[in-house]
């Protein structure tokens, strides 16, 4: 095939969903040749590799032709009396196509990186949070608090496209800022300091705090800003660090608080993001301080959109009476497969094939799974589906949940897209 | 296939018609003249007696983007008290304050509303604007762009650029973003607010640009005159909901020197200061300016007493506002240099003195101002109430024993301030027409909706007329999109996927030199990927079309 080139293309790989890069296409597969990350590098070369002469689809373990692979597919659908569609790590375009056969079916809806956002997403129904976005951050933050995290490893262009950048709006020279890591892991962070923490307008630098110890910093960080600790109190927490934290606060003239919920994997980690919450709704009482709530990967802001516009609710949402019943507790994949409540998983992955599929046991399992996913030997069905931004076109919304950027098709590998594939599940079935 | 509606009474203020017997035609999805020679009537339906309207228009109407995913994210309480099953023809969702899109397209249709504007679209979320419009089906949507509080007009604005640069920016948002109009928000506020400003009067300096919110206004309504862009500049005015507000919403009017502009929920911008409580009505003043500036056109943005959420752009506003939200959270955003956010749920309650004279000021305003072209019945959905509180609203309007009543169960210091009970008038169904349809497409500059002529788009409406007014509007007994019986008595029988509205304001491409190098050197996406084509937009329709908009002026209101 004739080789080709195009710049400006958006990479599903991550929440930062970079828009900068040059892709090329070619008998060889997609790759990003652009200023991509290693990440996207990987990624891309992986799920955009060639798939002539290979299976794309099989039946119990067995290669298949797709249209036996479709109907099979289809008799464990229309057989389903309580599926759960899971994984859902796509775009926009394959989510539509998606809730059209969940609302047919009477799915149950989840996705695979669900329990990191149901920490944010309790806080935001409890309460409420003050957050801004990826460009407000490049222009404005004269102080960035990355808490609990580096942020590169699971975004790995942050600082050098939102950070750590030459030109802002409202600086002549460039913004001096200062990035304060509070609990993040040291080599991570050693690492951020050699490449991105080079730059003369940027300070760096760690307050070093035990993962398990976060939430109690994240208190202790709220009460030092709002000047409601007691004065005798006594900790082995950095308290002279931590304090001079809270007065950098508030001191600053735009704070941004950056966390990613999906690694603060504790009991009631949302009481953790609300103590950061509320600590930026204090600090906005006299200066201007926002969250930055990283997540986005995997599609899950793509997929949750949807969901919320079209059912009102996020995932973890049930269909099955016939309208949305949301529990963030009993409809999680795993509650439901160990309690035997579902009795068919219809699992799609589309962008990281690394990403595990769970054990169903002896529930069918029907897996649209990208180009790199290795052959799921107990899966009822699995079916090789294009992957948007490599040989499906949509939408993609990025980490701030406000820009949704368009996922070109680079290269054909005629391969079905998820929402063919749910337009043909669907149409073969009559009304549940 | 020819349709024939015989012998309804035609309200359609467009063309003077107000309850004249006759017979309408509609053919392949327009109001035709009558059948051609040898043409078969197809079918014919007989309306004897029914009122006939073209469909509704809801000219400021939160039906999709950002903020409003963010209600419904934050809500699934309220959601839950108002489920939607799926059924043979309809997708399941959920109704009340923050609607599923699908519940959205089905409750407006079955209203016997065709067609509707969601006027807050941030440049930066537009695509997530259309991708929801997209999944709203039967009626057509529009939007409004939204500007004022973007880095790049106000760096124009400071660095003095000439009105025709602004005018192609302007254009180029317009067109970029697949909007109707475009809409300021407390210009220059929202970005006043992310340097810590808290309040911005219409003669204050943004601190950082050193512009006023009155060269803003002026500027941009100067832009879509020239740009000879139908909708006047639509502005939320500076000051939303302070007390004393009046005089910045009488100030913005005289700011615009003479050029034409809409300003909306004015309800919100109409509070004195008088009283023991410092809070008070003067609608009457508000109206009167109205009244003597024919430029000056306005939507009332009526509270309804229950649980809503409010959903605006204005951050700063919605910001000091939290502390008022009922239950307690809020969402505040600010917005990729471009806008904000801010989404707080409210509970107004007609014993609460505040909210109760909020009412009977938009009941003020709607019933003083004299030119039903002029003013717009609107609830700046779900701000100030649910769509689905029109019929109520309209009846309000209609009947003064009903509003009487009405009035005599709010606070009763409230009731004492407003000059509600002495109002005699009572709208007729023609005005009503005129508010809710001819005057909308008017405004909008969309010449084949809102009336019943040869050439519209047979968007029809037949009512049973009810002593009741809020019973015939809830539940028409057929409503007709593009041609196709879509609901009759309240209940959806046919799912059709309505157009977008857009206009295509004429620009010097040059500008996209300037803002391709801005996006590369100060914003996370690139100028391509901003853009929305003219393929995409369709695409998104869901299989309605895309229909653009002549610019050009329109006449003078009637």
């Amino acid at each position: 095939m004739q080789a080709a080139s195009l710049t400006d293309q958006a990479c599903p790989f991550c929440g930062l969903a970079c828009d900068d890069l040059t892709l090329v296409a070619d008998d060889n597969g997609v790759r990003a040749a652009g200023p991509a990350c290693a990440r996207a590098t990987r990624l891309f070369a992986t799920v955009g590799a060639p798939v002539q002469g290979q299976a794309q689809a099989w039946i119990d373990g067995q290669p298949a032709l797709l249209e036996a692979a479709i109907l099979r597919a289809q008799q464990h659908l229309g057989a389903a009396r309580a599926p759960l569609f899971g994984g859902l790590s796509t775009d926009v375009t394959g989510m539509r196509a998606l809730m059209d056969l969940a609302d047919q079916r009477g799915a149950v809806l989840d996705h695979m990186n669900a329990e990191g956002k149901l920490r944010n997403l309790r806080t935001v129904q409890d309460a409420g949070w003050i957050t801004t976005t990826l460009s407000e951050v490049r222009n404005r933050s004269d102080l960035v608090v990355c808490f609990g995290t580096d942020v590169a490893t699971r975004y790995p262009r942050f600082f050098e496209r939102c950070v750590c950048v030459d030109d802002t709006l409202f600086a002549a020279s460039p913004l001096q800022r200062e990035v304060v890591f509070v609990g993040a892991p040291a080599e991570a962070v050693a690492a951020v300091m050699q490449t991105d923490g080079t730059r003369a307008a940027v300070t760096m630098t760690a307050i070093d705090i035990a993962v398990d110890r976060l939430p109690e910093a994240a208190a202790l960080l709220r009460g030092l800003v709002a000047g409601t600790l007691p004065p005798e109190l006594v900790t082995d927490l950095p308290l002279a660090a931590l304090r001079t934290l809270a007065e950098r606060l508030r001191a600053a003239q735009y704070g941004v608080i950056v966390w990613v919920a999906a690694d603060m994997d504790w009991p009631h980690a949302e009481l953790t993001i609300q103590a950061l919450t509320g600590l930026i709704g204090t600090i906005n009482q006299t200066t201007r301080c926002a969250g930055l709530p990283l997540g986005g990967s995997d599609g899950d802001f793509s997929a949750d959109a949807v969901m919320l516009w079209q059912t009102g609710y996020p995932y973890r949402t049930s269909l099955a009476s016939g309208t949305g019943q949301y529990d963030p507790v009993m409809n999680a994949t795993a509650a439901l497969l160990t309690r035997n409540e579902v009795d068919l998983l219809l699992w799609v992955s589309t962008f990281d094939p690394a990403r595990s599929v769970p054990d169903t046991g002896a529930v069918p399992l029907v897996a649209l799974t990208g180009v790199g996913t290795p052959v799921l030997p107990g899966a009822a069905v699995q079916i090789q589906v294009a992957t948007p931004g490599v040989d499906a076109s949509g939408y993609y919304f990025r980490a701030d949940k406000v820009v949704a950027l368009p996922l070109r098709a680079v290269t054909d590998r005629q391969l079905p897209t998820v929402a063919q594939l749910a337009r043909r599940f669907a149409s073969g079935l009559g009304a549940v | 296939m020819l349709t024939r509606l015989k012998g309804g009474r035609i309200v359609d203020p467009a063309r003077g018609l107000d309850g004249v017997v006759a017979d309408l035609y509609l053919r392949d999805g327009w109001i035709v003249a009558g059948p051609g020679q040898h043409e078969r009537i197809d079918e014919d339906i007989d309306v004897s007696g029914r009122i006939v309207m073209a469909g509704a228009i809801d000219m400021h109407t939160h039906i999709g983007g950002g903020k409003v995913n963010i209600a419904r994210n934050m809500l699934p309480e309220d959601h839950r008290g108002d489920p939607v099953h799926r059924t043979e023809l309809c997708r399941s969702g959920c109704g009340h304050a923050a609607p599923s899109t699908l519940t959205t397209g089905y409750r407006y249709a079955a209203m016997g509303y065709t067609a509707c504007f969601e006027p807050a679209m941030l440049p930066a979320n537009a695509r997530q604007a259309h991708l929801e419009m997209g999944d709203t089906p039967i009626i057509d949507k529009g939007a409004y762009a939204m500007l004022g509080s973007d880095d790049f007009l106000l760096r124009l604005m400071r660095d003095g650029a000439d009105q025709e640069r602004i005018n192609d920016y302007v254009a180029w948002t317009i067109a970029s973003t697949q909007a109707l109009g475009l809409k300021v928000v407390n210009p220059g506020g929202i970005s006043e607010f992310k340097f810590n400003g808290r309040r911005l009067d219409l003669d204050q300096e943004n601190q950082h640009y050193h512009v006023t919110p009155r060269q803003i206004v002026h500027t941009l309504a100067r832009a879509l005159h020239e740009l000879k862009v139908p909708h006047p500049l639509h502005v939320h005015a500076s000051n939303l909901g302070v007390p004393g507000n009046f005089q910045t919403t009488l100030d913005t009017m005289v700011g615009a020197e003479g050029y034409p502009i809409h300003l909306t929920h004015i309800q919100f911008h109409s509070y004195g200061t008088e009283g023991d409580r410092r809070f008070s009505s003067e609608a009457a003043r508000i109206a009167e300016a109205i009244n003597r500036n024919p430029q000056i056109t306005a939507d009332v943005g009526q509270i309804m007493f229950g649980q809503t959420v409010t959903c605006s752009g204005d951050s700063m506003s919605q910001h000091r506002n939290a502390a008022y939200g009922s239950p307690r959270k809020s969402v505040t955003m600010d917005i990729e240099c471009d806008a904000g956010c801010g989404v707080v749920p409210f509970r107004y309650k007609d014993k609460n003195f505040v909210n109760a004279l909020q009412w009977a000021i938009g009941l003020e305003i709607f019933l003083l101002v004299e030119d039903p072209w002029r003013i717009f019945l609107t609830t700046d959905h779900p701000n100030g109430a649910p769509f689905t509180s029109y019929p109520h609203l309209i009846r309000l309007l209609m009947d003064k024993t009903f509003r009487r009543d009405a009035l005599a169960q709010i606070h009763p210091d409230a009731a004492a301030m407003s000059t509600l009970a002495s109002i005699e008038r009572e709208y007729s169904l023609y005005e009503i027409a005129i508010m809710t349809r001819s005057a909308p497409a008017r405004i909008l500059g969309l010449h084949d909706c809102g009336h019943l002529g040869v050439g519209a788009r047979a968007d029809v409406v037949v009512y049973r007329e009810d002593a009741n007014p809020e019973l015939m509007f809830t539940a028409p007994e057929y409503v007709f999109k593009n041609g196709t019986v879509v609901a009759r008595n309240g209940v959806i029988v046919a799912v059709t996927w309505g157009d977008i509205h857009v206009v295509k304001p004429q620009f010097d491409r040059g500008i996209e030199k300037s803002l391709g190098a801005y996006f590369e050197r100060y914003m996370t996406q690139r100028l391509g990927n901003f853009r929305i084509g003219d393929d995409e937009v369709r695409m998104l329709t869901n299989g309605g079309g895309l229909r653009v908009h002549a610019c050009e002026r329109h006449g003078s209101p009637a």
